[in-house]
């Protein structure tokens, strides 16, 4: 059982939640990323995934978290028979000033010194494939840093050369970043990559801030009685989003719907199509995970803000929040009719 | 011992105060962690080595602003290991218990280790946290860091004659450990808490928490079973106060109010008689506030409050241009090996090749290559170095009329040309009395905006001032590595000298005596003449200022862009 602060148990905080949850049901939407001040729960909210993400098969001792016998890491094609097991899904941290060699994965020194031999250490990429990579402080993120995660992210594989050894092994993740913005911005092409963007304050009614102390204090007095409380309501979460992952297949998507996902796209000037992917790929997931079969305009009101509200061509002096203007136009769209 | 300390009555001065917060921290060691704000002196090493007396770490680790955080996990020990021919690990630090840490130079630590070790810092047990914190006033904490730093001692203005011995009874403590677990918290404390922290502007909820476990701590050390409102005061003098955003009593005329403020002061009316504390509650925690707290810090406080400066990110931090861990790799060299470096393999390795032969006969037969630690070739890597553009406006009356808008207009010009380099920018200006920090280092430009457009003009022209400030935050910056450039708009026109006198003569004086100091130290700067003709004083002063000048009438947006490229 692990230690964390139950999903269910934190107050508020439902569009974060939301957005996770959607991104666990389809990972291809890309990412979360939250802003927000410092004691919001942005961390908490993360952490607390691990207990909420469904498990998954993966290969017995396999560093690079192979799945299936079709996408297989070169020393899994080597084995003859594959054995699986079912473990939870990965959340990883990468730390700010992490090493590239952290990152993607370097010769294992230890081996290269006692046995001579030539092995590679996996990196943060190869243990956050089928994952999550969480990234605190993104916007502090070194340069360099960034690039590898863009290349990555791109591909869905991680290439690495150097220190003699040549390996190529599937990294595909789910990121999210958190940040808080008045420290620097990010960049135009890694905020691209995030399926939604959120911004998260502390809860401004009174009766939430007591309740948020009240949980944790009870969690920190006794952890175990605490998890056993809400292990249910996790469960019941857990349980609808492998109900949605299959049902996924099923939500239709007809013209009407995708061409006011483009009205909108349009109308707020998002910068290439990926704006449009993301809407559709997230009212997807919203429907599975309502089960409902098709996507509403209201959920399209729901959920375009987060999809698109990061990827205007922006000024980077204006200050007015995108967010806003993004909410004004989607309204305007929807109401039209 | 004669005059005996017991920080449950006494005054919170520097000795009550280290004794409270070694009492609490001894009772739920989830609460060790305390910054020193001092400069380097005796004081603080008497101060600390008493505290550590009290402590009494099994061990004791000091942590540097530049090492990477790699250093304290399990890692390979690359000197050992070649020595020995067997692994030999780094030890994770943060595995060990009872072990005492000291942060050095917090304000200069760099960002990864400063989030490395909050993390640490928030789910901390059993290790005691101290943060050194040399900053200066112009300078800010890393609130990253500062933020999740329970306690606070100030040693600004305390003397060796106030340090007394102080004990903590360990007795009671022990007693309170136990009884920790069943004390109770009733809903009205809660609500008490929490409007108090609504008052103090603290919405981290963390920070709320810890209070929270502090005042029950207090609980537990009196014996008594349900946390007061006297335990939550007391707790908030201990570990909130010194975060406060804000001081109630003190907000008579707020000058520029930050965008959150006014963000919350929208929440807060809507929700007016469900938040805030009633006026009576009000007056007695700052009443219980005042007894507690030495005078010296409220003051603090205040002047924190009035600048109303914003918080963003302290620019940068130790970037050094060659450095051995981040950047762009560039040919390794041969260097001692420490663990903030990395090491080149294959460089090593070919550089140990041609002595195998000869080493071979010396040693042990069964090692395959024989490496000494002189092989060792170190990575390298190279970064660009971090630029801050402070700005120094001239908001004085002379310059005002008319001309304020237009060096608006030149300042956004460059901003957004910050933007596309992912400068720093600084924002002063000056007018009145004194000259005022409006924006510390940040990468915000947005907030750098809202504070330009937001700039009143009028009154006198303390431009030697001005320039001294401009002056500090440049060697403060330089400190850490980042490169300082000096944009000066003003008419040259001062007529306030250093001391806040209107004497013209003096003026001059004191602005040409600041400006050869920026000449002398070689900080790049910019002056932007304001004035409508060109004017004895201001060449005056661009001479020996040394820099670029030019006039705002001819200087067009792309010449005054290519000047700050140029001085680069």
């Amino acid at each position: 059982m692990n230690k964390y602060f139950p999903f269910s148990a934190i107050v508020g905080q439902e569009q974060m939640k939301l957005a996770l949850i959607l991104t666990a049901i389809d990972p291809s939407i890309g990412g979360v990323l939250v802003f927000g001040d410092r004691g919001t729960g942005k961390s908490t909210i993360v952490r607390s995934l691990a207990g909420l993400l469904p498990k998954q098969n993966f290969v017995i001792d396999c560093s690079f978290n192979c799945q299936n016998s079709f996408n297989l890491c070169d020393q899994c094609k080597k084995k003859k028979s594959l054995e699986f097991e079912e473990r939870s899904t990965p959340v990883i941290d990468l730390p700010l000033g992490s090493t590239e060699d952290r990152v993607v994965g370097a010769l294992n020194l230890e081996i290269a010194l006692t046995e001579g031999r030539k092995v590679f250490e996996p990196g943060l990429l190869a243990k956050a494939n089928s994952g999550f990579l969480y990234i605190d402080e993104v916007n502090l993120l070194e340069d360099h840093i960034v690039d590898l995660l863009l290349d990555v992210a791109a591909s869905g594989e991680n290439l690495v050369e150097r220190d003699g050894i040549s390996i190529r092994h599937s990294s595909k993740f789910v990121l999210i970043g958190s940040g808080n913005p008045e420290e620097g911005e990010l960049r135009p092409q890694l905020l691209d990559r995030f399926g939604f963007s959120v911004n998260v304050g502390s809860p401004s009614e009174i009766s939430q801030r007591i309740e948020v102390i009240k949980r944790r204090d009870e969690f920190e007095r006794d952890p175990q009685a605490f998890l056993r409380k809400w292990r249910r309501k996790d469960l019941t979460v857990q349980k609808k989003i492998i109900h949605a992952k299959n049902a996924l297949d099923n939500i239709e998507l007809d013209d009407s719907i995708l061409s006011k996902c483009a009205e909108i796209c349009i109308a707020v000037g998002s910068d290439g199509l990926r704006g449009e992917l993301t809407l559709l790929r997230a009212l997807r997931a919203l429907c599975a995970f309502n089960e409902t079969t098709k996507p509403t305009l209201e959920d399209i009101r729901e959920i375009a803000v987060y999809t698109l509200s990061h990827r205007l061509r922006r000024d980077p002096l204006d200050d007015t929040s995108s967010e806003v203007r993004v909410k004004r136009k989607v309204n305007e769209l929807i109401d039209d009719k | 011992m004669t005059n005996k300390i017991d920080f449950l009555e006494h005054e919170l001065d520097v000795n009550a105060l280290i004794q409270g917060i070694l009492t609490v921290s001894s009772i739920d060691p989830s609460l060790g962690s305390l910054s020193i704000k001092a400069n380097y002196s005796t004081l603080r090493t008497v101060f600390l080595s008493n505290l550590l007396s009290l402590l009494k770490p099994k061990r004791l680790k000091k942590i540097y602003p530049f090492q990477n955080p790699t250093d304290f996990v399990k890692n390979i020990n690359m000197v050992d290991t070649l020595t020995f021919g067997t692994p030999k690990y780094n030890e994770d630090i943060f595995s060990s218990d009872n072990i005492a840490l000291i942060l050095t130079n917090t304000e200069k630590m760099e960002k990864g280790l400063a989030t490395f070790l909050r993390n640490k810092i928030k789910n901390n047990s059993n290790k005691f946290f101290i943060a050194l914190d040399e900053s200066e006033s112009n300078e800010v904490p890393r609130e990253n860091l500062s933020e999740y730093l329970i306690f606070s001692i100030n040693l600004d203005g305390t003397r060796h004659k106030d340090l007394k011995k102080v004990s903590i009874n360990r007795k009671k403590i022990s007693e309170a450990k136990e009884k920790l677990a069943a004390v109770q918290v009733n809903k009205k404390i809660l609500d008490y808490l929490i409007a108090s922290a609504e008052m103090f502007s603290i919405s981290n909820m963390h920070i709320i928490f810890t209070t929270l476990k502090v005042a029950k701590s207090l609980c537990a050390y009196k014996g008594k079973k349900s946390v007061t409102r006297e335990d939550i005061n007391l707790a908030i003098s201990l570990s909130m106060i010194h975060k406060a955003k804000q001081i109630p009593e003190f907000q008579q005329e707020e000058k520029v109010a930050t965008p959150e403020q006014e963000q919350s002061r929208d929440d807060n009316e809507s929700k007016a008689n469900e938040t805030e504390l009633n006026s009576e509650d009000k007056k007695m925690l700052i009443d219980a506030l005042k007894i507690s707290l030495p005078s010296s810090l409220i003051e603090t406080l205040l002047s924190k409050n009035s600048q109303s400066i914003s918080y963003g990110e302290a620019a940068g931090s130790g970037e050094r241009n060659n450095n051995f861990s981040v950047g762009r790799p560039i040919p390794s060299v041969n260097r001692k090996y420490s663990s903030d470096k990395r090491i080149d393999l294959m460089g090593t390795l070919t550089k140990s090749i041609p002595w195998q032969k000869i080493r071979s006969s010396s040693i042990t037969k069964n090692r395959k290559i024989i490496i000494y630690p002189q092989d060792i070739m170190i990575k390298r890597f190279e970064k660009q170095s971090e630029r801050l553009l402070i700005f120094l406006v001239d908001a004085s009356g002379s310059n005002a009329i008319g001309r304020l808008n237009e060096a608006k207009g030149a300042i956004e010009i460059l901003l957004s040309d910050a933007y596309a380099k992912r400068d720093n920018v600084a924002l002063i200006s000056f007018s009145g009395l004194k000259a005022d920090p409006l924006l510390l280092p940040t990468k915000s430009l947005v907030t750098a905006k809202k504070k330009l457009s937001a700039l009143p003009g009028g009154g006198a022209t303390p431009l030697a001032n001005g320039l001294l400030e401009a002056f500090k935050l440049a060697n403060s910056a330089r400190s850490r590595s980042i490169k300082p450039i000096i944009i000066l708009l003003s008419d040259g026109r001062g007529n306030m000298s250093l001391d806040g006198v209107g004497d013209r003569v003096k003026a001059i004086e004191d602005t040409t005596f600041v400006a050869s100091l920026i000449k002398r130290n070689a900080i790049n700067n910019i002056f932007i003449d304001t004035s409508r003709r060109k004017t004895p004083i201001a060449n005056e002063l661009a001479r020996e200022l040394n820099g670029h000048y030019f006039q705002l009438p001819m200087a067009n947006s792309s010449s005054i862009s290519k000047a700050v490229q140029r001085s680069i």
